[in-house]
């Protein structure tokens, strides 16, 4: 028996082996509970994990949104016009802004978002303005200031950074812009109405890792869809045809899972709905309460980069958190 | 030999590693360690998200214009027509579940919990884009609200109707503040503001503070026991509510919507020192009896003396039935009279139905509120969104007092004709004692006359001369000096519409009530009455921006020879106040107003 004969005798049990094995593989693939497949599967409802409360003495007042950047998550401390601030987990380190109008100062501070250089911007919707702030919060400069100046921006809500754009709704406009970081206007969709791509006071607004665009349409119940240069693709409501009867009432944040589950708050049903790519309902949790996991009013909603949902539940003064 | 073995050795080496591998237990990948440490899981109730599962929608229900009548359960708009909804809605409706829980309520009414303060905010904070009650400054004086805002600063010395559930009814200046019942229930937003409906614009409520069931003498419209009488021998002024019954064009009823009254049909309305009120009749029945005719309904008549009828509670026995007229007789109980709720009347138009209502003597009849407010749409604004002129409210034929009426079913004692001889206080602050007042049941000194309906703030206030904060800085006043000057100065703002007593000159300009004529009368009211602050837009300056550079002179009047204020460096951003002078913007800078040569600055 040659060195030959060997290798290729290895090289066939080697190959039965893959085939043999590799066929079992495939076939129990099924029905083997990898914890991955769970995590895929649109319908499992997220579970609450934890609730995000400021201090006993900073207590919170009707906070509007949240966001989490690497070093700190934001929320929007709306009826005390002002920011809280906390560590990653939660836990509160300080507040800032004032009531007012000038730099540093809220009247309605909203939407807020971090970019990329652990900036943190406010959409004030009162004063009409977004303003950047570093991460803890000082003053730096208003963001597209021309536009606010020309009227141009008289509400901003929905404030979201994805991607180095700038995602923003305004209400009174009824409308939403896509600026870059340098606060350059790189697309404008809607006006005022209840057609597609037409709105009605958009409360919040996100986007996909294709850029599409998510509005949460409130004023009309709905979401809508655009593609990244905003041609609009669909709406949905949580109706089988995505326009019926609608299963909002009074819909504001939205956020985009890893898996591509779109989550919506439904305010004063205090529920957070989840729709798949479809735009069809798969899941919903929250409902109303005090209770862990339920919520009152809540309003804004970010996922993070781990799939953790904050949901702003207003009338519980809290932030609650689900994954 | 050697070679083979080893070979096979790896080979089932190999073989071993591929099975094992193949077959171990997968790695499961938790996304959500349940219920460890730190972070204990906790599952809400399976299905408690399907409690409500929501509605249609609320506001865009309200906002869509092409809906047709068929297709809601009540009115379309929310101007026009009687009775008014929060929004619209359909056949299909779960609207309700928005605020009640059919089966597991924890507060009464089946709401959720009391937190209508919050749940009208939810929307009604600008994030709907119109109707903000928090709005304030130019955006509240520019907007079509006329109610004043919750939105002030504690800095600006805000006064505001406390509508978070803070406060019970019976803290109402002029109100009875030892009172029970509807006195000492949650004061909110739906004290003043009837979601389901209402017969008055802005949805005012029907029967605020429960008035619409209580006598006069406690501040209400009942009409308690109250006498019918023939139309020939209804009284005069002094005659205070009556029962009147006659025809319809006895009573002047000609609008189309008494067309289903026949011409020979017995009509009963209320009057009151012997004029007609349309005011809505109340349904309901404050006590519920045991069976049948116990019910107590808040609007009947009967055929003797009540005295003679009603038990202590209210109700009456089974034997006495025949001597009341009620639900039971109406013909929506099956009964022969007819009766228009709205339109406060009961008619009968068979002779059996007449003969009945002629047998009446006397009426208990509690009413409800209605204030018409004459809305208008609002040109580019959603449809739902009206407005209306303050200021007619005290002209002739104004509702001013039926605002000023609406008022006072928590502030009593401020609806009375008092400052001309003093009325007795009915409990509020004076309680049965006489005092002096406003006449405020003159259309002339209405309630909204004076006082904003929701709330003040230096920023929405005005003084005698009708200037905002706004104005005072057009004129040259920094914005702090402004503030400062129209901040009221007393301890609370108390909803006035002008700053401290500066309200007195909005009307008593033309010296009222003195032998001495004011002859020297403003020239920006001649009839001697100051617009409402609602009147007045806001015009913001233009922003410009210094485009000379290093820096360029900031001069005291518009010349190149004026003094120098001081130098205003490049790319700073500085208001224009007047573009009139053919070389000089005249603007503001640091809070200085002065004037820089147009070609050094650029409009923004």
């Amino acid at each position: 028996m040659n060195r030959l004969y060997v290798y290729i005798g290895m090289a066939t049990i080697f190959l039965i082996n893959v085939a043999v094995f590799g066929f079992l593989f495939a076939n129990q693939s099924q029905s083997i509970p990898s914890g991955l497949q769970s995590f895929n599967n649109e319908s499992v409802v997220p579970n609450f994990t934890n609730q995000i409360y400021a201090d006993f003495s900073l207590t919170m007042e009707k906070p509007m949104d949240v966001t989490k950047t690497n070093e700190f998550i934001y929320v929007s401390d709306t009826n005390n016009q002002r920011v809280q601030v906390f560590d990653l987990t939660g836990t509160p380190l300080f507040v800032f802004g004032e009531k007012g109008n000038g730099p540093g100062q809220f009247n309605f501070p909203y939407g807020i978002a971090g970019d990329n250089k652990g900036q943190v911007y406010v959409a004030d919707m009162y004063n009409g303005v977004i303003s950047i702030h570093d991460a803890k919060g000082k003053f730096i400069k208003y963001f597209a200031q021309q536009m606010s100046k020309d009227k141009k921006m008289k509400s901003p809500a929905g404030l979201r950074i994805i991607q180095d754009l700038v995602y923003v709704t305004d209400i009174q406009a009824n409308k939403v812009f896509v600026f870059d970081l340098s606060g350059k206007l790189m697309l404008e969709i809607g006006k005022n109405g209840d057609g597609p791509g037409q709105f009605i006071a958009p409360n919040a607004v996100t986007a996909d890792a294709e850029g599409n665009i998510y509005v949460v349409d409130t004023g009309n119940q709905r979401v809508q869809k655009f593609n990244s240069k905003g041609k609009f693709l669909k709406m949905f409501n949580g109706s089988p045809s995505g326009d019926g009867e609608s299963v909002f009432v009074n819909p504001r944040g939205i956020g985009i899972s890893s898996r591509g589950t779109i989550y919506v708050v439904s305010n004063l049903t205090h529920l957070i709905h989840g729709f798949d790519q479809e735009g069809q309902q798969v899941n919903q949790f929250g409902g109303i309460g005090q209770e862990a996991g339920q919520l009152y009013l809540p309003n804004g909603l970010f996922i993070d980069d781990k799939d953790n949902i904050y949901v702003t539940d207003t009338l519980n003064q809290r932030v609650s958190v689900f994954k | 030999m050697k070679k083979v073995s080893l070979s096979f050795l790896f080979t089932f080496l190999l073989l071993g590693i591929l099975a094992t591998s193949t077959f171990a237990a997968p790695t499961v990948v938790d996304p959500d360690p349940p219920g460890e440490e730190h972070n204990p899981e906790i599952l809400p109730a399976d299905g408690v998200g399907n409690l409500n599962p929501n509605a249609n929608g609320i506001s865009a229900d309200a906002i869509n214009q092409d809906e047709n009548f068929d297709n809601v359960i009540k009115s379309v708009g929310m101007y026009g027509g009687d009775q008014k909804t929060h929004g619209q809605y359909k056949n299909n409706t779960n609207s309700c579940a928005s605020c009640h829980q059919t089966h597991t309520s924890k507060a009464d009414s089946l709401l959720f919990a009391d937190s209508t303060f919050q749940t009208c905010s939810a929307c009604h904070d600008g994030t709907l884009g119109f109707y903000n009650v928090f709005e304030t400054g130019a955006a509240y004086l520019n907007g079509p609200s006329t109610a004043g805002t919750f939105g002030g600063s504690h800095a600006n010395n805000m006064s505001v109707h406390a509508v978070d559930g803070s406060v019970a009814v019976k803290a109402a200046p002029g109100g009875n503040k030892n009172g029970t019942g509807t006195w000492a229930a949650e004061f909110n937003c739906a004290s003043c503001h009837a979601p389901h409906g209402s017969y008055s614009d802005r949805l005012l409520h029907y029967n605020p503070n429960g008035m619409g069931q209580k006598t006069p003498a406690e501040g209400g419209l009942k009409a308690d026991d109250v006498p019918v009488v023939d139309f020939a021998n209804k009284g005069g002024a002094g005659s205070g509510l009556q029962g009147v019954r006659g025809t319809k064009a006895e009573h002047g009823l000609t609008d189309a919507a008494y067309d289903s009254i026949p011409a020979d049909a017995v009509v009963i309305m209320i009057y009151e020192n012997g004029k007609k009120t349309t005011n809505p009749w109340l349904y309901g029945y404050p006590v519920r009896g045991s069976s049948g005719n116990n019910h107590y309904y808040d609007s009947r008549l009967f055929t003797a003396d009540p005295a003679t009828i009603l038990n202590a509670n209210g109700t009456y026995p089974s034997s006495k039935a025949d001597q009341v007229i009620d639900h039971y007789d109406y013909e929506n109980g099956k009964g022969i009279i007819s009766l228009k709720y709205d339109k406060g009347l009961v008619y009968g138009k068979t002779d059996e139905a007449k003969a009945l209502l002629n047998a009446a003597t006397f009426a208990e009849i509690s009413r409800a509120y209605s204030v018409k407010l004459d809305l208008k749409a609002v040109a580019g604004a959603p449809s739902v969104v009206t407005e209306h002129n303050v200021s007619a409210l005290w002209g002739s034929g104004g509702a001013g007092v039926q605002m000023s009426q609406f008022c006072s079913s928590c502030h009593t004692d401020y609806m009375k004709a008092g400052s001309n001889g003093g009325v007795t206080s009915s409990h509020g602050n004076y309680n049965g004692e006489n005092y002096y007042g406003h006449t405020t049941t003159s259309s002339s000194y209405t309630c909204l006359r004076c006082h904003y309906a929701h709330g003040t703030d230096a920023e929405i206030m005005v003084d005698a001369q009708s200037r905002t904060v706004f104005d005072l800085q057009e004129e040259g006043m920094s914005a702090a000096d402004a503030l400062a000057y129209m901040k009221d100065p007393n301890p609370s703002s108390a909803l006035k519409k002008f700053t401290g007593m500066s309200g007195c000159w909005a009307c008593h300009n033309s010296s009222k009530a003195t032998t001495l004529k004011n002859t020297n009368r403003d020239a920006d009211h001649p009839d001697g009455m100051i617009d409402d602050p609602s009147t007045k837009t806001v015009t913001q300056p233009v922003k410009g921006t210094i485009t000379f550079s290093p820096q360029v002179n900031f001069r005291s009047a518009p010349n190149m020879s004026a003094s120098v204020i001081t130098t205003i460096p490049v790319n700073t951003v500085v208001d224009i106040y007047d573009e009139s002078d053919a070389n000089f913007y005249y603007i503001k800078y640091n809070n200085d107003f002065g004037y820089v040569a147009k070609h050094a600055i650029t409009k923004n």
